[in-house]
């Protein structure tokens, strides 16, 4: 994060090395689909969303970015699909109406959680009250949520391996 | 069901706790904005996880089957709780395959439904396989985790060979002393009409000639030959081993020994089959259908067991080899012990005829990886043991896999009309 945040700070953006994380990026992507190997496909994303990350710390709050994540958790479910689907057998055409309307529904209710946040983050600017403590500790709540819902979700797992 | 997280929570949870750490190392609440889809993917996707219940069963209707013919499997499964996507996997053993070629099976159940499914299997060879479980695999809707779960028990399959019906077997030269369907040389009681002779006491007055005796003014009477069954062996060389991957020298053998079985039961003789290899393995002659599917299992059990000890005639029992019996030798000719096993049961007196089953057309593309020197070497050590049983006077025909078992049969009874008769 060194040369971004300098960058960042110093008010211009090195190209060639935001060029060289999309680089990464899309070839990490293409290596998990051909060799089916879907533990690559997340690592592909980092790469993927950091030079729009650089772009947000130099720039400020931009409109597009939750669509940008949206496009991405699309991409990235079609390739989880891609790979899923790979051993030849029948499927029923019901798995991919349900495959579409939850990757539709949920990459939308991303879109505006998204603006929600950016709203959030925009209010700082012309409010009173210190909003960036506000919106960490939203976010903690939010890491803390996951947390708990993945920590539940094991234990009933673990309660259904007993 | 056992639960594993899927590549999808790890690699989704990593991106939003990275981006969650860069927000707050920068002071930069917009960097959520970028990864809020995969967060609310997150939440929404562990909100729903529902542990799956499954029940179900896997039931083979049959237990057995004969090669190259369909045959189903029943599957039933009740499921309980909400699952995005169920797959169904079945690892089957090399030698069966399914019917429509299908790894995985992807259903897409809603939560109360019970799947009813039969899927057809066809065995490519014969053989005993053991059919695995069924493996279910079960995701959450929004597949953060999957669940494992194995339906059914192992259950055994017996796979019959296909044989082909003989419609002329080879004669035995000698009959026994059961009732059966072979005209004896012996006169009696039977059918076949054998020739005329004059009248002997004892002889019944129905069987009197009446033109014979009223032209000569002597009673004759008319005979005829016995009908008997004999005894048939059938010896398997299970010394060594040619496969092209889907057929084999032994699985050829076996086809051919199940026909020849068939074929000598239906004509109400005994067969008997001794399996002369590393292993030796005999089954006592008898007759009638349930000796049929006898001497089918214990066909089913030939393999070819690697041993360099030497196997002589004399392992073999001596009820096993009844005197006068016919032994139909299928071998392929590559192991000197079996050869020399047959010149010994020549020598004995057996009525013997070998059928060679001809590796070189299963050798298929590795004859061409292998030394030419080495494969003509090969060849005529093969050639040189078929010299040496002909030489001694044994019926040898050559059996090429794309010709049919009927056709070999054919040559080896005319070998046996006009060649010379074995002498021990």
């Amino acid at each position: 994060m060194g040369p971004w945040y300098t960058a960042a700070a110093g008010g211009h953006l090195p190209l060639a090395a935001l060029l060289a994380a999309e680089g990464a990026g899309i070839l990490g992507f293409v290596a998990a689909l051909l060799t089916g190997w879907r533990f690559l496909i997340a690592p592909s994303l980092l790469p993927l969303l950091a030079p729009q990350a650089v772009v947000l710390l130099e720039r400020g709050p931009l409109l597009l970015s939750p669509v940008l994540g949206a496009t991405l958790l699309a991409a990235s479910e079609l390739a989880f699909w891609s790979i899923g689907a790979r051993p030849p057998g029948p499927h029923s055409p019901r798995l991919l109406w349900r495959l579409g309307a939850r990757v539709v529904g949920l990459a939308a209710g991303g879109v505006v959680l998204g603006w929600l946040v950016l709203a959030a983050s925009g209010l700082r600017t012309a409010g009173t009250l210190d909003l960036t403590v506000i919106g960490s500790a939203a976010l903690l709540v939010l890491l803390a949520a996951i947390t708990w819902l993945v920590r539940a979700g094991l234990r009933e797992l673990a309660q259904s391996a007993d | 069901m056992t639960a594993h997280p899927t590549a999808r929570l790890l690699g989704y949870l990593s991106v939003v706790a990275i981006a969650l750490l860069a927000a707050l190392v920068f002071a930069s609440p917009a960097l959520v904005a970028l990864v809020a889809p995969f967060a609310l993917w997150l939440v929404v996707g562990a909100a729903m996880v529902q542990r799956p219940h499954l029940r179900g069963t896997l039931t083979m209707p049959e237990q057995r089957a004969v090669e190259g013919e369909r045959f189903p499997l029943d599957l039933d499964l009740e499921l309980a709780g909400r699952v995005g996507r169920l797959e169904l996997a079945l690892s089957l053993p090399n030698g069966v395959e399914e019917d429509l070629p299908q790894a995985v099976m992807r259903l897409a159940p809603r939560p109360g439904d019970r799947v009813r499914r039969q899927i057809g299997l066809r065995p490519s060879r014969w053989g005993v396989y053991v059919i695995p479980q069924l493996l279910v695999v079960a995701e959450d809707p929004l597949s953060l985790f999957h669940f494992t779960q194995l339906v059914g028990a192992p259950q055994r399959l017996r796979v019959y060979p296909r044989w082909e019906i003989l419609r002329r077997l080879i004669p035995p030269r000698k009959t026994q002393v059961f009732a059966g369907n072979r005209i004896a040389r012996q006169h009696g009681e039977g059918l076949e009409f054998a020739e005329i002779r004059e009248f002997m006491p004892g002889d019944r007055v129905r069987r009197i000639n009446w033109r014979v005796t009223a032209r000569t003014g002597v009673p004759f009477v008319n005979d005829f030959h016995l009908e008997r069954n004999s005894d048939v062996v059938l010896f398997l060389d299970s010394f060594t081993e040619v496969s092209s991957g889907r057929d084999s020298v032994l699985s050829l053998a076996v086809r051919a020994a199940t026909s020849l079985a068939q074929g000598h039961l239906r004509e109400r003789d005994r067969v008997g089959v001794i399996g002369f290899g590393g292993l030796l393995r005999w089954l006592l002659p008898g007759m009638g259908q349930q000796h049929l599917y006898r001497v089918v299992e214990a066909l089913l059990d030939t393999e070819v067991v690697m041993s360099y000890a030497w196997r002589a005639i004399d392992v073999i029992p001596p009820r096993m080899l009844p005197p006068a019996a016919t032994v139909i030798a299928l071998s392929p000719l590559l192991d000197p012990r079996s050869v020399g096993a047959l010149a010994d049961l020549h020598h004995r007196g057996f009525d013997l005829v070998v059928l060679e089953i001809s590796p070189e057309s299963l050798l298929g593309p590795a004859a061409a990886a292998v030394d030419p020197l080495a494969l003509r070497v090969w060849t005529l050590l093969r050639q040189a043991r078929r010299h040496r049983l002909a030489m001694a006077g044994i019926p040898i025909t050559q059996w090429l896999p794309d010709r049919p078992l009927e056709v070999v049969l054919a040559e080896a009874r005319e070998y046996r009309r006009f060649a010379p008769r074995a002498t021990a």
